[in-house]
Formats: C-alpha cells, structure tokens, sequence
C-alpha cells in the first residue's frame, strides 16, 4: 500500500490494485479459449463451404419486398421531385395553396405572415422532403450494414 | 476470388470464426447457417487486394451482422419463446469442462458474448470492435467494463 501510494505522489490517494474482478474474468476467458470443445470439430469443410457459395450466387438473385423497396426508393423520389418541379410552375399549384392560405388567416399574425409567405413553397418543400427520405433509405450492404 | 486463394484464406480464418460463432450462438446450427452465410456474402464482394488482417475483421463484422438481423427476426417470430440465455440458466450443470465453460458463458446475453469474446480472445482493440459494431470507441469501453464486472459476478456465483 505504502508503495502504491508513492507512486500516486499523494500519501492521501490510495492507488488501487490491479482489478481481480478484471483479471478473473480474463483468466477465465484465456482458459475458456484454449479448453477444446468436441463441437468446435463440426467446422464445415471448405470444400462444401465454396460449392454451397458458389451454388448459391450461381442463382439469380432473390429480393425481398424491402430490398425491392429500398432500391427503387431513390428513383421513385427522383420522378416525384421531378413531378413536383413542373408542378411548381402550374396553376395547379396556386389552386392547392388557397386552403392553405386560408388556415393561415385564421392564425396569429406572425404566424400567418411566415405560413403566406411559405405557401407558395410548400409543395416543391414536401416533394423535396420526399427526395431527402428516399435518399437515405439505407440501401442493402453486402456485409447486412445499414448504408 | 478463385477456389486456391478461397482455401488459403479459409485455412487462415475460417476456425476464429467459427469458434467465434459458436461460442456467441451458443447454437450449432445457427452458427454454421451463419458461417456459410458470411462466407457467400464475402465471396460475392470483389476486394481489391485486401490485407489478411482487413479480411479477417470484414468477415467478423459481415458475421455480427448476420447474427444481429437473425436474432431481430427470431425475437419477432418467436417472442413466447425462452431464449437461449433462459435456457442455459435452466441448464443443470455437466460432466464436460468445455460444456460447463459454455454453460457459463451462455449467462451472457449474446451481444455481451460476441464483445467479451472479441476483445478477450480475438484481441481486437476498442477502435476495430466500435468499427466492426457501429458503436463508439467510448461506448465500447464501457460496455466492455459493465460486462466483465457482470460476468466475474456469475463466475464469482458459480464458485470461481
């Protein structure tokens, strides 16, 4: 102890001691590693392990729903933003904002000064958002990793 | 990647990983569904020229990845069921040294498992475990320390 508090360089501050819970638990895990198990022998052959590989990228591959999904996310938000683009220049546009419009009259006036001047955007913003979220759907990663 | 080098580098890896599996698993055959998975997945990517080390760490992290979707979908389709950590507890104790070792072991959860065991026996640092598992350098410190400080609780239960 008077050691351990030397090296502390405060004879107040006990320095602890290596952690036995720490060291128990490494032992244990050293010995658990080298502690052969019967089972550890069921490791597939590399021979079946390459033939069922190759058997199995040899076929055309399967997607799910989600996969389908998430690929064709970004392409469906790009034609959407696209939609939206010449929908901002329709008026069409015009005629979607007047209920919106109208809501915002029945705000504060801070509020309906901000909202009026945000309504003609607000079709082009939701299209935009829609392209953002269909962006950052992850996308399939081989090693099962959301991108 | 052609069938010689495929053999080189099974020969090189394929045990650690398959130990690994196991002991995480603690389920034989989902652990060699697992292995033959990550094995297809890793054959199908074109590497350039990747160093053994790099090799090795992207197949354990293809492998964390598999085990973590599979279980993700196990606890959806099988809820009522008790998992595997239950079971272990159930488990009376066995004859066999590195079944009983397992035994013990099994009281972790399995993600405590794969940690405790890639740090511990694989030696990979807290930056290449927080890369292979998404997580922070720090967060994985201190996950590191609550697991063993929990694990040398069971052991120190068992006796040890």
């Amino acid at each position: 102890m008077n050691e351990q508090r030397e090296r502390s360089g405060n004879a107040n501050i006990p320095v602890p001691g290596p952690d036995r819970d720490l060291e128990l638990v490494s032992n244990w895990m050293t010995a658990y590693s080298r502690t052969p198990s019967p089972r550890d022998l069921l490791l597939p052959a590399p021979e079946t392990v390459w033939n069922r590989a190759m058997e199995r990228l040899s076929q055309p591959r399967h997607l799910t729903l989600h996969s389908r999904l998430t690929l064709l996310a970004p392409w469906i938000a790009g034609l959407l933003g696209l939609i939206g683009l010449l929908l901002s220049h329709h008026p069409f546009t015009e005629t979607i904002s007047q209920p919106i419009r109208s809501f915002f009259k029945s705000l504060p006036h801070l509020v309906q000064l901000i909202g009026q001047s945000l309504t003609p955007m607000i079709l082009p913003i939701t299209i935009t958002l829609i392209c953002a979220i269909g962006w950052m759907i992850p996308k399939a990663h081989p090693s099962g990793k959301r991108t | 990647m052609d069938r010689h080098e495929f053999l080189r580098l099974h020969q090189l890896f394929a045990k650690p990983l398959w130990v690994f599996l196991r002991k995480s698993c603690q389920d034989d055959e989902l652990a060699q569904d697992i292995f033959q998975e990550t094995m297809t997945r890793f054959l199908s990517q074109k590497l350039k020229d990747p160093e053994d080390v790099q090799i090795k760490s992207y197949l354990f992290r293809i492998a964390i990845n598999l085990m973590n979707d599979e279980y993700r979908r196990k606890q959806r389709a099988y809820r009522s069921v008790p998992s595997l950590e239950e079971e272990a507890r159930r488990q009376p104790p066995m004859d066999d040294l590195s079944l009983d070792m397992d035994r013990l072991f099994s009281k972790l959860g399995r993600k405590e498992r794969s940690l405790l065991w890639l740090s511990a026996v694989e030696g990979y640092s807290h930056r290449e475990i927080a890369v292979m598992l998404n997580l922070g350098e720090p967060s994985i410190r201190v996950l590191l320390f609550r697991i063993k400080k929990k694990f040398a609780t069971i052991l120190k239960g068992e006796g040890l």
